[in-house]
């Protein structure tokens, strides 16, 4: 009697290969979901501007249909839109790379000196309160109309949010953990490098997500007070031109290649957290 | 390993103008078990952090003197309640973290022969995540032995495990920590009762001996003694409470 309770109790818990099975298919379905949902919405969206811009009529200088912009994309993409892509591109990726080293070595410092941290943090976040677009024509005074003057307000615009995320992210060590390294006569150096930044990575890489966005806001931003190339300043052009189409297409630009890039730091955090994750 | 020294603490601790403890004298004898048995709050772990040099936070007002006379912080090895392993490094790059961090080639032949003795071998390379949390907790405790220092502090470092690992981590512990100077502080009477030479216990009243049966530790979780032992020091502890 015991023995038959016993038995029962047992397979009870056991999952057959058909519910098995089951779960399978039901977890590639969550997983095609999770594209196909926000995709076809995307897709609804697009159709939804061309119909509307075709059925009212809406002169193209108001707002082009989606088929029209890509139209001008074909048509000018080589003789035109990639010449102005590349220095936008290029200076986006360095103000990027500038802004996370700098970050991390802000953060770093804050994180390592009480009396630092005391003195500057406060300052840091009230700083993140400036509106910083205003202060685009002050670099243009301090550092003339070159790449100079853009690289430095796009790097000053994402650096922020780099800095307030390691640090809290250096913060959330588990504090016995440093106890314990302390125990182990770790220097200060070995613990930072070894413990606590990858520990921070996953609050580093969003840190770093935002500052892709920032880093082509402040570049673009750039362009459009001073350059005489770039997307920024292609946009600027077209629009004084009236030339609705060419502005959209050079925005779809900028659009994949805003998504290009966080689509490469999302792998790249995908990559090390499996390399320092559990 | 060096000479195993007595230890003694002496003083008051206090945050701020809150005291945490009185003035007490701590004796914790050479090559032997002593534990701290006291409820959550009664300063148990910071006394610990003291006699390892640790940040408390608290302001003591005392000695800490080795019977040989030299400093007592740099001889000493800590655990932790929990493992603190980190999640990236394997069983040996874990049990090997104190070279690591001091930026010291590691003795990997010394590591694995811990990680043998502590019955790992086949789990050497794995990560903790693909480990159970009383294989995790040998890991720990092949790092602490890795130090190979004389002096070795545990604060509560079983009492997150379930009670047949707990029991036989215990014995584990005492076998391979046998000859050092070990302090254990827990808020579990039976785990007190098992392993200390000498008990305290520690609580708002301050600091009272208590001493535990003939039998040397490790006592058998059946022995009478031991068990009577234990309901003593657990009166003692909800009578201070």
């Amino acid at each position: 009697m015991g023995n038959s309770a016993s038995i029962t109790a047992a397979r009870a818990g056991v999952v057959s290969p058909e519910q098995r099975a089951e779960g399978r298919r039901a977890a590639t379905m969550a997983g095609l979901r999770k594209v196909l949902l926000p995709a076809g919405t995307a897709g609804a969206a697009l159709l939804i501007w061309e119909v509307t811009v075709r059925v009212l009529q809406i002169p193209p200088v108001l707002l082009p249909a989606p088929s029209a912009i890509w139209a001008k994309l074909d048509q000018l993409f080589l003789p035109l839109i990639l010449k102005h892509s590349i220095p936008t591109i290029t200076e986006s990726l360095i103000a990027f790379v500038i802004s996370t080293v700098i970050g991390i070595a802000i953060a770093g410092l804050l994180s390592s000196s009480r009396l630092l941290r005391e003195a500057l943090y406060p300052n840091v976040v009230f700083f993140q309160l400036i509106p910083k677009i205003a202060l685009a024509p002050l670099f243009i005074v301090w550092l003339g109309i070159g790449a100079e003057s853009r690289l430095s307000f796009a790097v000053f615009i994402s650096f922020f949010p780099v800095v307030i995320a390691t640090l809290a992210g250096l913060d959330n060590v588990d504090k016995s953990l440093l106890r314990l390294c302390r125990a182990l006569r770790a220097s200060e150096w070995q613990v930072f490098r070894d413990v606590r930044l990858p520990f921070a990575l996953p609050y580093i890489f969003s840190g770093m997500k935002i500052a892709t966005t920032f880093s082509i806001i402040g570049v673009i931003v750039g362009e459009f007070i001073t350059s005489q190339a770039g997307l920024g300043y292609l946009i600027l052009f077209a629009s004084a031109q009236a030339e609705t189409e060419l502005i959209f297409a050079a925005i779809t630009v900028l659009c994949v290649f805003g998504l290009v890039f966080y689509g490469a730091i999302a792998l790249a955090e995908i990559y090390l957290r499996r390399r320092f994750g559990a | 390993m060096a000479e195993a020294p007595g230890i003694e603490l002496q003083g008051t601790a206090r945050f701020g103008a809150v005291p945490l403890f009185a003035p007490l004298t701590l004796r914790i004898d050479a090559g032997a078990w002593s534990c701290l048995l006291g409820p959550s709050g009664s300063g148990k772990s910071t006394i610990l952090r003291l006699i390892a040099g640790l940040e408390t936070g608290v302001d003591f007002d005392g000695t800490i003197t080795a019977s040989d006379g030299r400093p007592v912080a740099p001889r000493v090895a800590y655990m932790a309640q929990t493992d603190l392993l980190l999640p990236w490094l394997d069983v040996l790059g874990n049990v090997t973290l104190g070279a690591r961090l001091r930026a010291e080639t590691p003795d990997l032949a010394a590591a694995m022969a811990l990680v043998d003795r502590l019955g790992l071998s086949e789990h050497a390379h794995k990560r903790p995540a693909q480990l159970s949390g009383g294989q995790r907790q040998r890991v720990a405790l092949a790092r602490t032995l890795m130090e190979d220092r004389p002096v070795v502090l545990l604060d509560e470092p079983f009492s997150a495990l379930d009670a047949r690992t707990r029991a036989d981590m215990q014995e584990l512990a005492a076998e391979t920590l046998a000859g050092r100077t070990v302090l254990l502080v827990t808020h579990d009477p039976g785990e007190a009762a098992r392993l200390g030479h000498r008990v305290c216990l520690l609580d708002r009243n301050g600091l009272v001996e208590s001493p535990p049966p003939a039998t040397l530790p490790v006592r058998a979780v059946d022995d009478a003694a031991m068990l009577a032992f234990q309901a003593r020091l657990l009166t003692a502890l909800r009578e201070a409470g």
